[in-house]
């Protein structure tokens, strides 16, 4: 797979600033992949794999990742876009992603999570690794350092973060689903430890996650220079679209760390929640 | 991969819980290919080097929410 995508410019989005928010890389995308996927008309997600060229030709849509389906499937796109004999030249100016930035003098952590040890019988998705980023505020660390929490801090850790993300993309906790937030931070010298027990679920207890984060976050003056953390819990029920979880309840655990400034570093899951995602509400 | 270099060289028993969770290097081949995250960015690029565009599309960044 990995040598076959030397034949192409490969791209990563995602749906949220592609198809649901309006620009003008959200309309070139729209308009280029109706021409092989028609679901975008209906409202449905758009998400799957493409062949397209830089002008905007389409050459297959295809939204099941079994490994022979997907190499069938870039070899006839090759073939297709090699078939055209000429291609206009186009003056290509450089737009914003749409992908929005992290605040000024946010620290932007990776945030992992993995269902340990993942109970017999249960759907081989369970196995999977999940990764998302989470920024913690320039207004957040500060507390920190005084050996504060900031009340957006905890909050957004609580609705955001702590989710069962496992085998897809959760429904983010609203506030009224949170029971229990307890966090605490005290400092030695130049670290600070972070401690939060904390408890979700929803009104008919369908679904829930509660357990106990404990982090170390290093600073240098009031700057983040190190961040490691652990979150222990227990999940239970599935989201809209994180069907097949274990039955019953179900060890979730969380690691945090410093992401590297690179540019994978894309904005948290949760951004599309727009304003509340920075303040919690 | 940066997880672990990170992690080698801290030692704490936080360091060891938090490398049992992170990604593995088997499970994060897929990050050696040279994403583009920004699609302006890669129609230029595929119109200079004359190849097609791989998009992968999901909801969810897969760079971020996989």
């Amino acid at each position: 797979m990995i040598e076959q995508l030397r034949q192409f410019i490969p791209y990563a989005g995602n749906t949220h600033s592609l198809q649901w928010r309006k620009s003008a890389e959200s309309n070139w995308f729209m308009d280029t992949v109706r021409k092989v996927n028609l679901r975008g008309e209906r409202n449905e997600t758009t998400q799957g794999f493409y062949v397209v060229d830089a002008a905007g030709g389409a050459y297959g849509w295809n939204n099941n990742r079994d490994v022979d389906r997907v190499l069938g499937f870039m070899r006839s796109g090759l073939t297709q876009y090699r078939s055209v004999a000429s291609r206009d030249v186009l003056q290509i100016q450089p737009k914003e992603d749409g992908i929005p930035d992290p605040p000024a003098g946010a620290t932007v952590l990776r945030v992992y999570q993995r269902i340990m040890p993942v109970p017999k019988g249960a759907d081989s998705a369970n196995e999977n690794v999940q990764r998302d980023h989470f920024w913690l505020l320039a207004s957040e660390s500060a507390a920190l350092v005084k050996g504060q929490v900031a009340d957006t801090l905890s909050l957004r850790l609580c609705r955001f973060v702590f989710n069962d993300a496992i085998r897809g993309e959760p429904d983010m906790w609203r506030p009224q689903e949170i029971s229990e937030r307890s966090f605490s931070a005290s400092r030695k010298g130049d670290v600070v430890t972070l401690e939060g027990s904390f408890a979700m679920a929803t009104a008919k207890r369908e679904r829930g996650l509660k357990g106990k984060l404990t982090a170390e976050i290093r600073f240098s003056g009031e700057r983040v220079v190190g961040f490691k953390g652990v979150a222990d819990t227990t999940a239970w029920g599935q989201s809209n679209y994180t069907p097949n979880p274990p039955k019953g309840e179900f060890p979730l655990k969380f690691a945090f760390i410093l992401a590297p400034t690179t540019p994978d570093t894309v904005a948290p899951q949760a951004t599309n929640h727009g304003a509340s995602y920075l303040t919690g509400r | 991969m940066l997880a672990f270099l990170i992690l080698s060289t801290l030692g704490s028993d936080l360091d060891e819980r938090i490398a049992e969770i992170v990604a593995k290097p088997s499970e994060e081949k897929w990050l050696s290919i040279p994403w583009r995250t920004n699609l302006t960015q890669a129609r230029i690029d595929a119109q200079k080097v004359d190849k097609p565009i791989f998009m992968w599309i999901m909801n969810g960044h897969p760079m971020g929410c996989t």
